[in-house]
């Protein structure tokens, strides 16, 4: 396992907090994970990297639990004890096609880094109450509130702009994942969605977070967490 | 100049630490921390004869100092073990434990026939699994079936063949001696205790099995007892395994009558789990001027 500190650790939002660890050359592609030890709980809690720059990453999480509750009580100079990053990331060899990025929620944080490394793309970013990370964008944004009454896929449908994409990157809970699915099926539209699943290992040895894809059950946390948007089979 | 290496049926292994099987694939996802041939032996996953794609989502949740789990045997199938797997494995110079499991006595044969004829350097018969619908508990409850089963599969190789039993018994005395009785070379206890977990939001139970096996330190105790209980009335050796994640659990389990340790969910614990427990086996020697690790199996019964 690698060690860092903490040099930031704020409140963002909603119980949503945002960690800065200093730690060189930690490297993660966008859309990787890695697995954080949290004192107390078993099992380290599977983090995905916001931002990976040269002398420090950030993770940006909610409080769901005792291991994230215990990581928003890090203080500037703790040590944070984590895997190296995990996963397969997003696959950014997309550049020619006119692309929409979509967050919802706590999906906002992985999407970020692939925002970056595609400025032309636009993004949605679908929030609950208070908005977060939005100025962290290079990318035109169009965002929305549930409180409000819009979700992040009202607002991709129902802009104007929304009709000429060719191409989404998604990040968010099943049920707007699974909407998503449903405009792309109609609109004939391919794309990568990062999900989630509880997970043990982290590296496919365990087995235990498994998604049901057009394939056959594959592995969130080896397999994934990004997949092709079209192969992911949502339940009921 | 201390000594770690260790004789499991016959088998000369340079350590006693293996893995739960299950819980470490086919060896080569924790490469990217070490190499998997310090390993006194690795246990593969669970196979069963043919591919078996195992339970829908919804596999697992952390409890109190374990996890539940339900993977219901998603495997490959034993000969794409053999085909894909394990000539890398020994490449790597890995010994190979490969776990099995059948859904009636027929099939845990023809699976540990199929073996006989590979590289594997000794079956463990998973009489245990908790998360299949066929096969798996029902056959580890039974002391006449255990015993069926192991004396079927001894006749069919030339290899060790260790039989994993379950916790969920009331005497596991009596099952352990079944084995032995069968002809087993060796046992490996416990499996993962039977469990649930209920998704209050939901009003529904987590697992998509409903049940679950239980493993991690909280099973601890539970395993230690059992080893303890049984070392003293079988003369095959255990592979004792229940919530190792460190050394001192190591050792525990050695004197408790334990030859070999397996680690499983600590492994998803601390990636490198093995490696500080296999060194830290060493350290325990060399600060208590102990020669062989072997002096300390069973040594807690003296």
């Amino acid at each position: 396992m690698l060690t860092g500190k903490v040099e930031k650790n704020q409140f963002l939002a909603d119980d949503i907090f945002e960690m800065e660890i200093k730690y060189s050359n930690l490297s993660a592609k966008p859309g990787q994970f890695i697995n954080v030890v949290c004192d107390g709980k078993l099992l380290p809690r599977p983090i995905s990297v916001c931002q990976s720059k040269k002398e420090s990453f950030v993770l940006v999480y909610k409080v769901v639990g005792e291991g994230t509750k215990w990581l928003s009580k890090r203080i500037k100079g703790s040590e944070i004890r984590f895997s190296p990053p995990l996963g397969r990331g997003f696959n950014l060899d997309i550049k020619n096609k006119k692309i929409a990025i979509l967050g919802g929620g706590m999906g906002i944080a992985p999407i970020l880094s692939v925002a970056q490394a595609l400025d032309k793309a636009d993004v949605f970013l679908g929030y609950n109450n208070d908005e977060f990370l939005h100025d962290k964008f290079p990318n035109k944004i169009y965002k929305s509130f549930a409180s409000e009454g819009e979700t992040v896929i009202d607002r991709f449908v129902n802009s104007k702009v929304g009709k000429s994409y060719d191409y989404v990157i998604a990040c968010g809970p099943e049920g707007m994942l699974k909407a998503l699915q449903q405009v792309c099926k109609e609109k004939n539209i391919p794309g990568q969605i990062s999900i989630e699943q509880h997970m043990a290992c982290g590296v496919g040895a365990c087995l235990v977070c498994n998604c049901q894809t057009k394939h056959g059950y594959k592995l969130v946390c080896s397999d994934g967490p990004v997949f092709p948007i079209e192969e992911v089979v949502f339940n009921d | 100049m201390t000594n770690l290496a260790t004789n499991f049926a016959g088998l000369k292994l340079k350590n006693p630490v293996t893995v739960g099987s299950g819980t470490y694939g086919f060896g080569s996802e924790y490469k990217r921390f070490y190499n998997p041939n310090i390993l006194g032996a690795i246990t593969s996953k669970g196979m069963t004869l043919n591919e078996k794609e195992g339970n829908p989502p919804g596999r697992s949740i952390e409890t109190p100092s374990g996890m539940l789990n339900c993977v219901g045997l998603q495997n490959p199938g034993v000969e794409f073990f053999a085909k894909e797997h394990l000539p890398k494995l020994k490449e790597d110079g890995c010994t190979v434990f490969a776990n099995v499991a059948g859904k009636d006595v027929d099939e845990y044969v023809e699976i540990v026939r199929f073996l006989d004829s590979t590289e594997v350097d000794a079956v463990e018969v998973n009489l245990s699994c908790p998360n299949v619908a066929e096969g798996g508990i029902a056959f580890g409850t039974d002391p006449k079936v255990v015993e069926e089963v192991t004396r079927k599969t001894v006749a069919v190789t030339s290899k060790p063949i260790i039989i994993k039993l379950t916790p969920n018994v009331a005497d596991i005395v009596s099952i352990a001696q079944a084995a032995q009785n069968g002809g087993a070379h060796g046992i490996s206890l416990i499996n993962t205790l039977l469990g649930m977990s209920i998704d209050t939001k939901k009003r529904r139970p987590v697992l998509s099995n409903t049940f679950g096996g239980l493993s991690g330190p909280a099973i601890k105790p539970v395993a230690l007892r059992m080893v303890y209980q049984v070392y003293p009335h079988i003369d095959i050796p255990i592979i004792g395994m229940g919530g190792i994640v460190n050394s001192q659990d190591a050792l525990e389990f050695i004197m408790a009558g334990a030859q070999m340790v397996a680690v499983g969910t600590g492994n998803f614990v601390n990636p490198l789990a093995c490696q500080e427990i296999i060194e830290g086996l060493e350290m325990y020697l060399e600060e208590n001027d102990i020669e062989d690790i072997n002096q300390l199996v069973g040594i807690a019964h003296k």
